[in-house]
């Protein structure tokens, strides 16, 4: 339990949580105290000075002093009052005097609505404007696909700046000038570097940074129906708001779950959507007619029908999804027979995925706010940045706690930020980065170690010998013993590493290490960034050496009367020249999916399938967390979801049905149980806000007729305005699904999630951890092949990229505007070992597959290694090799 | 005497030509005193007044390719070095004449008559505040209390301060400072 501690407000006795700031404790008591410049996850800066309070020294000092809440720490017998005339004053004439300078365009700012200035106004007291002065007026910048940026609308409150670069470490932004002309931006035009700029959007408490691809479908909040959802564009899992009208997706705001992602998405997430609204999805089922050479299109009937017929013929084997929900892939594979069902994952990547599950049970696997408590950390194989980018900001807040505890010492609490700044400097908590290659966190650590596969291996059995027997200093390389030591040292040591860079056996390494680690010290703990989003729960279904490349081999030896793909677009693994022919062995191919991937236009029969914004389901992110995602809008067209399309096959019907499935199947799975216990209340909720006048003109833009609304049969959640309404239903304990959106009564913007904060800490919506039971069997499996430390050829290594590497999350304009082109990267001492110059072709072969990358030369890649995007790493396998670099002709 | 830049005869202050996309290179002695000054401080970034500074005593102000070839020699970001230059008054991010006139405009000369002066100023020289006269020869730029108030009203220039001001002394003043620009270049 917390320490509490006695504050009078206005009279009032509160009981509050020691050690917070003053304002905080306000909000938690749900008293509407204004602010600007606070932020939850970046402390106070006092710059705004909207939250001033009186202050008595004690209950005999009548006349008390103006202080700024947010400043201020909280002491028990504390007496202070908000409703002080002098306060009310103050806080009215800051907010008239920031006003004097804000343009009254709210009827066109895209923030209107859902503004924090427009609440703070109103709840301050400031109705009327008086000021009949010219404003001063910016010139905008041009920052990118993902950011408007209108600068008169600006406020001054630095919010932006401390996330940027303070928050983020982005240094190409910044705040210029001086008063009146303060500016914040970048020093020229150009899109923002930072991968986690688009939280400037929710940031920003004023319409100067807004979501550009929602200003093309720009709807106001109060017309968007919302759903809780989990992100689906990489392993970590982070909680979303996906907001929809007239059936298009319109934009995802950040859903704060207090272990994952707490107050920020990263840019792939937040941008990486499109493809529910794309002209690439699927309709209607079609089937291919050979004979007419045409496609027909058929009912849902008929398509089923014809899938059931194929498969009582038998002979089926099926491809499973990591980015479907578990319900999809548990239905397909009871369908199927686990000796059937093939994981859409590569061999290596299952290979990696057993070893974790695993393991998983006796590790301590690690949310992100645990990271963030870390003290020291090892990033091992793959820059995290781009394989699970909102890891990376946890690592990165990580590098702080030493600063914060050495301004501990001087009775600096946490949210003083400047002040830990100050005295911070760059003191930082031990952080390794072990990789190929420069990573985005290279700034922060206390070591980068560049270093190809094999050596990054002897590497980390080194650290692993050390562990055991720390005295073995001398046999040891000086990185080795530095990471050892600061390791041991730590109080909450953590290793961090991913399967993407498709080793296993530096993941082996990885796991022992951990579980040395974990036996030392029981603070310590592991993360695994794993492929996708729902890779884990592949994982936990499928069988060892049932992923893709074994189903290759199963197509070379047999070709299967059947081949049902759900999901997976087989042709990002394999390339043409192996897959065109296999495939054309298979009688009938069955594709389901939301897109028209290289699979499905090979398919006999394609079923469209949902996308996540239009299903529930249920997703097991990297550190085996199962979270519930709520459909944003009923499915349209002839979509379903994979469980209703294989319902009779699978005599599964419904998603509890197979859930209940899983539960009794896999014991890992058990824990869902609870899930299927707690659904349900008597309440219905309502996705769409609560609207007093024009309450059902959301759709009169189309159609005046009001059509009922579709039904939802798989949740409490209701597709209008009819429930509960957001706002309420956080205060009803009885509601096991999260908010349908953050509402506050007098807050319409998402600030109104920072009245909710102390809720939010203790709820238990925040997903269910499937490996929390320790059991103790040993792992096993995980010797270190000597082989595979002593390789000194040239290796071929996967180069992720954040917007380049998710399937989905590429069809989106923005995000396909940052992908940078395909180059076989190196440094320049190989590039000058393989007689290749900048942009010349080096070619590779792998996989029965070859292809030609210009050659891109970089400054921080080790020797001995060759970097190729994931896209193009993953056709050409593990085992690809470089064939010839290519003089060119000159 | 080095060519001047052509003025613009139409519109005073305005120059005809900042570069923008030029590539600079530090001087050998700009080079020597930014790294003197990196010397005395932890980071990097702590001596960004300082270089700023030095650029703008050997080139006059602070260009974009300036900036940018400071930032690579620094390793601080081009954003946050133009953060503190655009913060401090002093460093100039656009071109200044050969003389930057700094009369006060502070509450105290102000008092003892400083608008006159200010006024004066601009009707003489024919440009407003901010701005530069055609023929380069000054900047007017006026800054709040420069800390003589006893001798308001006050300005700055050339490194001197001139007190006690009125109407009748801007001329000489204007011409002594012109004369001793002509002898710096
Ligand atoms: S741009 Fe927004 S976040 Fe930044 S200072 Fe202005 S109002 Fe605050
Ligand atoms: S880190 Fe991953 S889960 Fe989180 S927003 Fe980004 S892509 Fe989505
Ligand atoms: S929130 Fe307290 S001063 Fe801005
Ligand atoms: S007000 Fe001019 S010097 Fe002080």
């Amino acid at each position: 339990m917390t320490d509490k501690v006695t504050i009078h407000i206005d009279g009032v006795a509160h009981e509050v949580q020691a050690g917070i700031n003053l304002l905080q404790a306000c909000l938690n008591l749900q008293i509407d105290m204004p602010y600007f410049c606070w932020h939850p996850a970046m402390g106070s800066a006092g710059s705004c000075r909207q939250c001033a309070v009186m202050h008595y020294q004690n209950a005999e000092d009548t006349r008390g002093r103006l202080v700024m809440s947010c400043m201020t720490p909280v002491m028990d017998g504390m007496i202070v009052s908000m409703a002080n005339e002098k306060a009310v004053g103050f806080r009215a004439t800051a907010i008239e005097a920031i006003m004097t300078n804000h343009p009254h365009d709210c009827p066109v700012c895209e923030e209107g609505g859902d503004c924090h200035l427009q609440d703070m106004t109103l709840i301050s007291g400031h109705i009327k404007r008086q000021y009949p002065g010219t404003k001063r007026t910016h010139l905008n910048q041009q920052l990118g696909p993902f950011l408007n940026h209108e600068m008169n609308r600006c406020i001054g409150c630095y919010r932006c700046v401390r996330f940027y670069k303070d928050y983020c470490g982005g240094d190409d932004f910044n705040v210029f000038s001086s008063r009146n002309r303060i500016y914040f931006g970048r020093a020229e035009s150009g899109t923002l570097e930072n991968e986690f700029a688009g939280n400037l959007a929710e940031v920003c408490p004023t319409g100067v940074f807004t979501d550009k691809p929602f200003s093309l479908k720009f709807s106001r909040k109060w017309d968007l129906a919302t759903s809780p959802t989990v992100c689906t564009n990489c392993s970590v899992g982070c909680n979303t708001y996906t907001a929809e009208r007239g059936g298009v997706l319109r934009k995802i705001n950040n859903r704060h779950n207090a272990d994952v992602n707490a107050h920020f998405l990263c840019d792939r997430g937040r941008y990486g959507y499109e493809h529910v609204n794309h002209n690439d999805r699927l309709e209607k089922p079609w089937k291919r007619n050979n004979e007419q050479q045409k496609v027909e299109v058929l009912n849902a009937s008929s398509a089923a029908k014809q899938v059931t017929d194929w498969f009582s013929q038998g002979d089926t084997v099926a491809v499973g999804s990591a980015r479907s929900a578990l319900e999809n892939n548990a239905a397909l594979l009871k369908l199927a027979g686990k000796g059937n069902f093939y994981a859409g994952v590569t061999d290596v990547e299952l290979e990696q995925l057993n070893l974790l599950t695993q393991a998983a049970h006796n590790l301590s696997l690690l949310s992100l706010t645990n990271i963030e408590k870390c003290d020291a950390l090892l990033m091992v194989g793959e820059d995290v940045t781009h394989t699970a980018p909102r890891l990376a900001l946890a690592i990165r807040q990580m590098t702080r706690n030493a600063g914060l505890d050495k301004a501990a010492k001087f009775g600096i609490k946490p949210w003083q930020d400047e002040a830990v700044r100050n005295i911070a400097q760059d003191t930082r908590s031990p952080f390794y980065a072990l990789n190929t290659h420069a990573t985005r966190l290279a700034d922060v650590a206390k070591q980068n170690i560049y270093l190809p596969p094999a050596r990054q291996l002897s590497l980390l059995l080194e650290v692993e010998a050390l562990l055991s027997f720390p005295d073995d200093k001398d046999i040891a390389s000086k990185e080795a013993v530095a990471i050892a030591e600061d390791l041991l040292a730590a109080k909450k040591p953590a290793l961090v590493t991913g399967t993407n860079g498709a080793n296993p056996q530096i993941l082996a390494a990885c796991i022992r290490i951990s579980t040395l680690l974990a036996q030392k010290n029981e603070n310590s703990g592991f993360y695994c960034a794993t492929g996708q989003a729902n890779t884990m729960a592949l994982g936990i279904l499928s069988d060892s050496n049932q992923g893709l490349d074994a189903l290759i081999k199963r197509l070379e030896d047999k070709a299967p009367k059947t081949l049902i793909v759900m999901e997976t677009d087989l042709y990002r693994y394999f390339s043409d020249d192996v897959l065109d022919t296999l495939l054309d062995k298979v009688t009938n191919i069955v594709v389901l999916d939301q897109l028209l991937t290289r699979t499905a236009q090979m398919a006999d029969l394609v079923l469209p399938t949902t996308s996540y914004a239009e299903s529930h389901g249920c997703w097991i992110n990297a550190e085996g967390r199962l979270q519930q995602s709520f459909a944003t809008m009923a499915a349209i067209k002839a979509r379903l979801p994979a469980v209703q399309w294989l319902q009779s096959l699978s005599g599964c019907h419904t998603n509890e049905q197979v859930l209940a499935w899983c539960a009794q199947t896999y014991s890992e799975l058990a824990p869902v149980q609870q899930l299927l216990e707690t659904s349900g209340s008597d309440f219905v909720i309502a996705r769409q806000p609560l609207r007093s006048t024009g309450r059902t003109a959301i759709n009169a833009g189309i159609d005046v007729k009001e059509y009922p609304p579709a039904q939802d049969l798989g949740s409490q959640l209701e597709f209008s305005m009819e429930g509960v309404p957001a706002f309420r239903q956080h205060q009803l304990k009885e509601f096991t699904s999260p908010p349908t959106g953050v509402w506050s009564p007098k807050w319409n913007s998402s600030q109104g999630i920072n009245k909710q904060l102390e809720s939010n800490d203790s709820s238990n919506n925040n997903g269910i951890l499937l490996f929390a039971n320790k059991t103790t069997d040993a792992s096993s499996n995980l010797e270190t092949d000597k082989s595979a430390i002593s390789s000194d050829g040239l290796s071929i290594c996967p180069n992720h990229h954040i917007y380049a590497d998710d399937e989905l999350a590429t069809y989106s304009t923005s995000i396909q505007q940052l992908i940078p082109t395909a180059t076989a990267t190196m440094c320049q001492a190989q590039a000058d070992s393989l007689g290749v110059k900048n942009g010349e072709p080096v070619a590779f072969k792998g996989k029965g597959h070859s292809l030609e990358l210009p050659c891109a030369i970089m400054p921080d890649v080790c020797e001995g290694v060759v970097l190729v995007p994931m896209q193009q790493f993953r056709q050409l396998g593990n085992k690809a090799t470089l064939t010839t670099a290519v003089r060119s002709a000159s | 005497m080095p060519e001047l830049i052509q003025p613009n005869k139409n519109k005073p202050g305005q120059h005809p030509i900042i570069p923008t996309n030029e590539t600079v290179e530090l001087s050998e002695s700009e080079i020597k005193q930014i790294n003197d000054a990196l010397h005395h401080v932890p980071f990097a970034s702590g001596a960004s007044i300082d270089a700023l500074k030095i650029i703008q005593q050997h080139r006059g102000w602070v260009s974009d390719a300036c900036l940018k070839a400071l930032s690579d020699h620094m390793k601080v970001s081009t954003a946050d070095l133009d953060a503190v230059a655009t913060f401090y008054n002093l460093i100039f991010r656009q071109p200044v004449g050969k003389v930057v006139l700094h009369p006060c405009d502070g509450i105290s000369c102000d008092l003892m008559g400083g608008k006159k002066i200010r006024k004066c100023l601009s009707k003489k020289l024919g440009i407003g505040n901010g701005q530069t006269t055609a023929d380069d020869q000054f900047t007017l730029i006026p800054l709040p209390c420069l800390g003589a108030c006893d001798k308001a009203p006050v300005m700055i220039a050339s490194e001197k301060l001139f007190e006690l001001m009125d109407e009748n002394s801007v001329a000489n003043i204007l011409k002594d400072l012109s004369s001793k620009a002509g002898d710096k270049s």
